[in-house]
């Protein structure tokens, strides 16, 4: 099995420089010829020029099977075409798609594209995580569809000694339960949130930054 | 509206064309004439500037690759998408999405290279393929000129 990078300049060099040193075979396939000058020079993998989402460059890297074939240029169209190509013409079983805009991912994945990787996606969970890390935790980081949301609640928190019937939480979200010494209450219009109750909420992503608003306050 | 073989009939196509150039300027044109109702999608604001007095649609900015574009120019409304655009592998990905995310009946696209022909047609996309044109036009014109010496 070999590593077939396609595209992506500073990504693509690290990730062959991390391949080589496991002992894998690795491919740089690359647009431009400096860099690809620059990496024949560093590395011990081979490098090919020209555009990865053409058949007539994929023909010379005698594609199998089971090679990990990963896409990473800077252009979702690009990646969709070299990885479409590798599965359909040569046969690759899991191609490995970068995606720049995130929304596409759904695309890539009903042409059959299913290993699709957006670092903006992880990028912006990592950022929003490291925003509110303290107080909160995603229980369910991974999900698009539904944050389950761990949410410690102090002094400060402007929901504090408040009813729940009262917070102005948005309709896609409900304090599901709360933790209050190690007790669980289901909790009802009536309950008073109070200093130290862990909160789980769960919540519509998309809602997901009023509900802190609500909860903890202008972050 | 004869031309719309196979597609529902109803008073008013809608149609959406991504890429304003030459060829996307003058379907935009001809299409607005024949009394469709046409979106035209381009990233870049001059392109539009080939759009004539005729044309009585609305234009899109926005690049093409981004999904957003695609809701924003109603492509889940479309009767027919035509694309366009200079890039075969923008013309795939934009084709793939009006057909298998917004379930458009009708896409067509045009594709330089004949090796794509293939993979467009195999997700039901109907290709147009300008080398190929070109080579059949080619041939018939020789053929004529052998066929005057003979």
């Amino acid at each position: 099995m070999k590593i077939v990078l396609i595209g992506g300049e500073k990504i693509a060099y690290h990730l062959a420089r991390r391949f080589l040193s496991k002992g894998y075979q690795v491919m740089v396939v690359n647009k431009n010829e400096k860099f690809c000058e620059e990496i024949a020079k560093k590395l011990r993998a081979l490098v090919i020029r020209g555009d990865g989402s053409r058949r007539y460059v994929l023909e010379q890297l005698e594609l199998d099977r089971t090679d990990l074939f990963v896409a990473l240029t800077p252009n979702d169209q690009d990646n969709l075409v070299a990885c479409l190509t590798a599965a359909r013409v040569y046969g690759i079983e899991r191609p490995v798609a970068l995606v720049n805009d995130p929304d596409n991912k759904a695309t890539f994945q009903m042409m059959g594209v299913k290993n699709v990787v957006s670092p903006t996606e992880i990028l912006g969970s990592a950022l929003e995580d490291s925003l509110f890390r303290e107080q909160i935790t995603n229980l369910l980081p991974s999900s698009e569809k539904i944050s389950i949301l761990r949410i410690e609640m102090t002094d400060k928190s402007p929901a504090t000694g408040q009813a729940v019937k009262n917070l102005p939480l948005p309709k896609e979200s409900v304090i599901g339960a709360i933790i209050r010494e190690n007790e669980v209450i289901i909790p009802r219009g009536d309950n008073v949130i109070e200093e130290g109750d862990i909160l789980l909420v769960l919540s519509n992503p998309k809602v997901q930054s009023s509900v802190f608003e609500v909860l903890l306050g202008e972050v | 509206m004869p031309f719309m073989k196979g597609a529902i009939r109803k008073d008013e196509y809608y149609v959406v064309i991504f890429g304003c150039g030459r060829l996307g300027s003058r379907m935009a044109n001809w299409l607005s004439t024949m009394g469709c109702s046409v979106v035209v999608v381009d990233r870049s604001e001059e392109a539009f500037q080939a759009l004539s007095f005729e044309f009585t649609g609305f234009t899109v900015l926005g690049d093409a690759t981004e999904l957003d574009t695609l809701k924003e120019a109603k492509v889940d409304k479309a009767d027919v998408v035509l694309v366009l655009t200079p890039d075969d592998n923008t013309n795939l990905m934009v084709a793939m999405s009006a057909k298998e995310y917004f379930k458009v009946t009708r896409v067509v696209a045009r594709a330089y290279d004949p090796n794509n022909i293939e993979m467009f047609s195999d997700f039901g996309i109907e290709v147009i393929c300008p080398t190929l044109l070109a080579v059949e036009n080619i041939k018939n014109v020789l053929y004529f000129i052998g066929g005057d010496e003979r």
